[in-house]
């Protein structure tokens, strides 16, 4: 026996051990050395320590004198506590007298509700051998893991089984990921970005929270937790161990359902491939494929490109996309593709105004909803009809996303609907004649405090709306209003001048699409 | 020649003494001791210490039977003529005195009812030395002796005479036929030859109860319990609360009950088992004083003494351990009296000096 012995308390917090303090809840904090089995006469050593099971009591024995006579002498030989069963066949209980008697000499009497020396066998093993009890629950639990692929919710279901203790599923920062009402809470010292196993103690309470392992970075996936209020050390143990299988097997599904997403990608990519070829050809054997997955070729499509800021592992968020474009009722086909994912939505009819305007909100939203994974720059394509439409609207979106990446004014979403000609003079002022010139008509303003080149170009963006520049930026309407007359002074230029507006405004897309490196 | 004489002042002194023996049974005494006023009616009783009887035989009386009923239905006199007669009849004895069966509660009491009745005197004796239940818990019986013939009768002329009986027998069937008197009777036993006293009954039990009254009497309301107990040669088990009371309903026999008392000072929890009197004193669990030995479970303000019948939680009392008659310690003698006799599974613990 390695471990320290455990507590009475402890003890029956082990659920086989299970037990009702029939004497109050004091007195519960004794280390139990072992369990040894009396009859109700009352003779028979017990060491100190030892839990004192009587195994069977005669009629009328819990409310006799008897009952006292033992606990005293229990209390005599240091006994950590009488144990009968409970409830008595005939409904007996102990005398408030007897109760308090063994409150008084510290002696708690427990009621055991299980087969007596079934719980005697139990608790004896487990005192005595608790790797014993630990192996019989991880021999458990891996059969109820192993004999088919189990997501993790079903393994906390399986495991809270084996442990007959809830056990819960949590996100990386300790969110609770369930359908119902969480089960397990987490305390709060329990640290996320400590990716180990954490025992937590919460008013005698214990949590133990397992992480499931991240493939790239080493940060926790995912969290499993079992509560398992008052609980001996050896158990806690078990308990963790326990959980460890479990993680295993949520990793074994995880990399399961990686094969099966990294397969379908591969097919989906070659077909994409095909389809931006402009390959797919009605009747062709790739129409075929394309209609098996459930791609929509006919009608009017809009199609949208999120491109992912930064090192993501794309497929291992395609789901997460996925779930947040269908949480704003967005019917699309999500494809990888390049730094992304590109979807196309399908209608019947050419996508009016305010179809688009629904669309560009609800992407906003979706932009939101990511924003926990990581950051992304959203471009949408404009409305054409059939495959070749299709390979349009797509295109439209990915150059769109290129865009809308060095737009952070924008939200970083940009619609190619509103960028038509400017597309093209931005690809004309890009040249290596302008870029200079561009450079040196605003270069007054860089040494300025105050933002001023992101001023004016979010203010020529808003089509000379102050108040709308001031919103954008978060800044008052007067500060927009000051800066823009320091502009005016800078430069001595009259921002009133449809001339000079069209200057500054392509002089300011090619700096900034410049300094952000795009 | 040691004679005295039981007359009115000592009917007081004689119902505390008999009560105290009770060891909380054997009935309230007050009527009992109403009874008696009235039967002297101004006049006195010879007491006889046992070794004033020249010779001859004693005749135990008493009554048997619920004490209830007997409270309920009062002796109108003319009792124990009839079972005396009997007796008389049957032995060919005329005895020389009475003896009470039980020294006890009303036994102790009624002895000397029965010999005003009677006009015979009352030997300083009795077959117990305190309260029991049975009468084959009788001194005599306790020693192989018979107690048949013996005669109950009442005063309406029944009467049920049994002989050749053993005390286990003449227990069950006068057990069974009280119903049909009423729920009790007098009762008289064999006559005792008196040169047989000192070795079959329990002497000077009677002036032990006056003895005890008379100090039980002197017990005040301010006196520190401890040493009113120890003038009544007591030691104290407990003085406190008593905080639960618990009575089972035997199917068969007396009805079991359970007193705890929680001591007032560091919580000492001290329960009484009772049958129709205190048997059996656990001290936290432990026990500490049983039968033979005498415990009184008394009112702590009053001293008044709280039987079995009448005890009730929320009472401030005081538990007291007296010794019982050395008669019953004697090894012949103890099994009859011993906890296991009334089903409690533990040996007779002997008064101790600790306390």
């Amino acid at each position: 026996m390695t471990d320290a012995a455990p507590t009475l308390r402890e003890l029956i917090g082990h659920p086989h051990l299970a037990a009702t303090p029939l004497s109050g809840d004091d007195d519960l904090d004794r280390h139990v050395t072992g369990i040894t089995l009396i009859d109700p006469a009352g003779t028979g050593a017990v060491q100190p320590g030892e839990i004192a099971l009587c195994p069977a009591i005669p009629a009328g024995y819990l409310s006799s004198w008897r009952l006292d006579a033992t606990i005293r002498r229990l209390y005599d030989q240091q006994a950590a506590a009488l144990a009968v069963p409970f409830p008595d066949p005939a409904g007996e209980t102990p005398l408030d007298g007897s109760r308090r008697l063994a409150r008084h000499l510290h002696l708690p009497i427990l009621g055991v509700g299980t087969p007596p020396l079934l719980w005697a066998g139990k608790a004896a093993a487990f005192v005595h051998s608790p790797a014993v009890d630990a192996a019989d629950h991880l021999r458990r639990a891996h059969r109820a893991l192993s004999h088919r692929l189990l997501g993790p919710q079903d393994v906390a279901r399986a495991l809270s089984g084996v442990l007959d203790r809830p056990v819960a599923v949590f996100g990386p920062d300790g969110t609770p990921i369930t359908t119902t009402r969480a089960s397990v809470e987490l305390p709060p010292d329990f640290d996320p970005h400590v990716p180990v196993a954490q025992i937590l103690a919460v008013d005698g309470d214990t949590i133990v929270a397992v992480p499931v392992p991240g493939t790239p970075s080493g940060t926790a996936d995912l969290w499993m937790a079992a509560a398992l209020g008052h609980a001996p050390a050896a158990w806690t143990l078990t308990v963790r161990d326990v959980l460890q299988l479990g993680t295993l097997a949520v990793q074994r599904w995880q990399a399961t359902r990686r094969v099966v997403l990294e397969r379908d990608a591969r097919l989906r990519a070659g077909l994409f491939g095909d389809l931006l070829e402009g390959r797919l050809d009605s009747g062709g054997s790739a129409h075929e494929r394309a209609a098996e997955l459930g791609w929509r070729l006919d009608g009017w499509h809009v199609a949208f490109h999120i491109a992912a800021l930064g090192q993501v592992d794309l497929l291992g968020h395609t789901d997460a996309v996925a779930s947040a474009v269908a949480a704003e009722r967005i019917d699309v086909t999500v494809v990888e593709r390049g730094d992304g994912w590109s979807a196309w939505t399908t209608s019947r009819t050419e996508p009016d105004e305010d179809a688009s305007r629904d669309l560009l909100a609800a992407l906003r939203r979706v932009r939101q909803r990511l924003a926990g994974r990581f950051d992304c720059a959203i471009g949408v394509g404009r409305g054409h009809p059939d495959t070749g439409g299709l390979t349009r609207s797509l295109a439209e979106a990915w150059d769109a996303a290129r865009l809308a990446r060095g737009r952070p004014q924008t939200g970083r979403l940009v619609h190619i609907d509103r960028l038509g000609l400017a597309q093209l003079l931005v690809a004309w002022a890009s040249t290596e004649t302008f870029a200079p010139t561009a450079t040196r008509l605003l270069a007054p303003l860089e040494s300025q405090p105050g933002e001023l080149v992101a001023t004016l170009s979010t203010y020529l963006d808003a089509g000379g709306s102050a108040a709308d520049t001031a919103a954008t930026l978060g800044v008052h309407r007067n500060t927009v209003a000051a800066r823009l007359h320091r502009i005016e002074e800078l430069l001595t230029v009259d921002l009133s001048n449809p001339d000079d507006r069209l200057a500054l405004h392509l002089a300011c897309r090619v700096t900034l699409d410049r300094n952000t490196g795009y | 020649m040691p004679i005295r004489y039981l007359g009115e002042p000592d009917v007081d002194h004689l119902a505390r003494g008999a009560t105290l023996l009770g060891s909380g049974g054997g009935g309230q005494t007050d009527t009992a001791a109403r009874l008696l006023r009235r039967s002297l009616a101004g006049d006195r009783i010879e007491l006889l210490s046992g070794d004033a009887v020249p010779g001859g035989h004693v005749l135990p009386v008493g009554i048997v039977g619920a004490v209830s009923a007997f409270t309920e239905r009062l002796p109108s006199g003319g009792e124990w003529a009839p079972v005396l007669e009997t007796i008389v009849n049957r032995t060919g004895i005329g005895p020389a005195g009475l003896i009470a069966i039980e020294a006890g509660g009303v036994n102790g009491i009624v002895v000397f009812v029965a010999a005003a009745e009677l006009g015979l005197p009352v030997i300083d004796a009795d077959l117990q030395g305190r309260a029991l239940p049975r009468l084959d818990q009788m001194s005599v019986a306790a020693l192989g002796e018979p107690l048949t013939p013996l005669a109950i009768g009442d005063s309406g002329g029944r009467l049920l005479m049994l002989d050749s009986l053993s005390p286990q027998a003449a227990e069950r069937i006068v057990r069974s036929a009280l119903t049909e008197f009423g729920g009790w009777a007098a009762i008289a036993l064999r006559p005792l030859p008196v040169a047989l006293l000192d070795r079959v009954t329990i002497l000077g039990t009677l002036s032990r109860a006056l003895r005890l009254g008379a100090r039980h009497a002197a017990w005040t309301r301010t006196a520190d319990p401890r040493e009113a107990a120890a003038s009544l040669g007591a030691r104290v088990l407990v003085t406190g609360r008593v905080i639960e009371v618990v009575r089972h309903r035997a199917a068969a026999g007396f009805g079991r009950g359970s007193v705890i008392i929680r001591g007032g000072l560091d919580g000492t929890l001290v329960r009484l088992e009772m049958e129709n009197e205190y048997l059996l004193a656990l001290v936290d669990g432990r026990p500490v004083a049983s039968t033979p030995d005498i415990l009184c479970v008394l009112d702590r303000t009053s001293g008044l003494p709280i039987s079995c019948d009448t005890v009730r939680g929320g009472a401030e009392v005081v538990a007291l351990h007296l010794p019982g008659p050395p008669f019953w310690w004697r090894p012949e003698a103890v099994d009859v009296v011993a906890p296991r006799a009334f089903g409690l599974d533990v040996d007779p613990v002997p008064l101790r000096e600790t306390s």
